[in-house]
C-alpha cells in the first residue's frame, strides 16, 4: 500500500471514528406488514405489553399492540412511532385504525417539511374512545379519529 | 409496535440492526458528510430489507444493506448537493462544529481533497479504503464492472496524488 492509500485509510478512519452512533429503535414497514400480520401480532398481545411495561429503560417504549380499553382518562403511550414515510394521514394503535383529521402531505407525498421519515417518534395520547393527539418534542400535534370497522390502512406506504 | 416488531422480524433481524447500522452509518457519513442525511439513509435501507425478508440469501443481508447505503447516499446527494460541499456550516444537521477540531489537519486535507473527487471516485475510495473491500465486492456494491472499479481508483489516487503532494 502506497503511502497516498495509507493516508487514505488513516483520514476515513478517523473521520468515521468521530460519528457516534446511539443506539436507535429497529424501524419497521409498519404497513405493510401489519395487514397479513395482525392476528399474529395479536396474539403475543399480552407477553408483548408485559414486555414493554416491564423495560421502561428501553430506548423507546412502545404501544400495546391492543387498545387500551377506552376511558375517560386519557391513556398515554410514550415512545410512539408515527409512519411519516408518505405523509401524517394515518396510524394504527393496538389493533384500531386512525386517520389524521388534518392530514399533513409532504411534497412527493412524503414526510413533512420538519418530520422524521420514515418515522416520528413522540407520544401518542388517547384521550377520547374514538381520538387520539400525537405529540412530539418539535411541537407538533396531529389529532387522529378512529376509522370504525377498519381492518387495515386505507393507502400502503410503499 | 415493538411487539409486533417481536413477532414479525424476529431476534435475526433485530441482531441484524444492531450489528450492522454502526458501521453503516459511518459509511454513509463517509459518502455524504452530513450525519442527519446519513441517518435516513441507513434507516430507508434497513426499511427497505425488511420488505424484502427473507431473503433468498440471509447471508447476502450486509451485502444488500451496503449496496442500499450507497444508492441512498447518491439519491440523498442528488436532492442535497450543496450540503456535501461543506462539512461545517449553520445547518441545524450539519456535523458537529467540533468534528473538524477532532481530526488532524491531515486527515482534513485529504478528506477535502477527496469531497472534490468525482462521485464514483469517491464511492470507489471509501469502499475500498474504509470498508476495505475487494475490487469485485466494489463492483458489485456499485453495479459497475471490475475495470470501472480499476479505472476509477487509479483516476482518484492520481488526482490526489497531484494535489496532496
Amino acid at each position: 500500500m502506497t503511502d497516498l492509500e495509507n493516508r487514505l485509510r488513516r483520514a476515513f478512519h478517523a473521520l468515521a471514528d468521530t460519528v457516534d452512533v446511539e443506539p436507535a429503535p429497529l424501524p419497521v414497514p409498519r404497513r405493510r406488514l401489519a395487514v397479513p400480520l395482525a392476528a399474529a401480532a395479536a396474539t403475543v398481545l399480552v407477553a408483548g405489553t408485559i414486555a414493554v411495561l416491564a423495560s421502561r429503560s428501553e430506548p423507546a417504549p412502545a404501544p400495546p399492540a391492543t387498545p387500551p380499553t377506552p376511558t375517560a382518562t386519557p391513556v398515554t403511550l410514550p415512545g410512539f412511532a408515527l409512519l411519516t414515510h408518505c405523509g401524517v394521514d394515518e396510524a394504527r394503535i393496538g389493533t384500531r385504525y386512525y386517520e389524521a383529521v388534518t392530514p399533513l402531505i409532504g411534497p412527493a407525498h412524503s414526510a413533512p417539511p420538519g418530520w422524521d421519515n420514515p418515522y416520528q417518534h413522540g407520544t401518542m395520547t388517547l384521550d377520547s374512545p374514538d381520538s387520539a393527539v400525537f405529540r412530539d418534542d418539535r411541537g407538533h400535534e396531529v389529532r387522529f379519529r378512529v376509522r370504525d370497522g377498519a381492518t387495515a390502512f386505507k393507502q400502503l406506504c410503499e | 409496535m415493538y411487539q409486533e416488531k417481536g413477532v414479525i422480524l424476529g431476534t435475526d433481524l433485530a441482531e441484524l440492526f444492531r450489528t450492522h447500522r454502526p458501521g453503516l452509518v459511518r459509511l454513509a457519513v463517509l459518502l455524504l458528510g452530513d450525519r442527519g442525511l446519513a441517518e435516513d439513509v441507513v434507516q430507508d435501507a434497513f426499511v427497505a430489507l425488511f420488505r424484502r425478508w427473507p431473503l433468498d440469501d440471509p447471508a447476502g443481508a450486509g451485502g444488500y444493506l451496503r449496496v442500499s447505503v450507497v444508492n441512498g447516499a447518491r439519491s440523498a446527494h442528488r436532492r442535497a448537493a450543496l450540503r456535501l460541499r461543506h462539512r461545517t456550516g449553520d445547518r441545524d444537521d450539519a456535523p458537529p462544529a467540533d468534528t473538524g477540531a477532532l481530526l488532524g489537519e491531515e486527515h482534513r486535507e485529504v478528506l477535502a481533497a477527496v469531497q472534490r473527487l468525482p462521485r464514483r471516485q469517491r464511492e470507489v475510495l471509501v469502499l475500498r479504503y474504509w470498508s476495505g473491500l475487494s475490487e469485485a465486492e466494489i463492483a458489485e456494491t456499485l453495479g459497475v464492472s471490475r475495470g470501472t472499479v480499476k479505472t476509477c481508483a487509479s483516476r482518484a489516487l492520481a488526482k490526489l496524488e497531484g494535489e496532496l503532494r
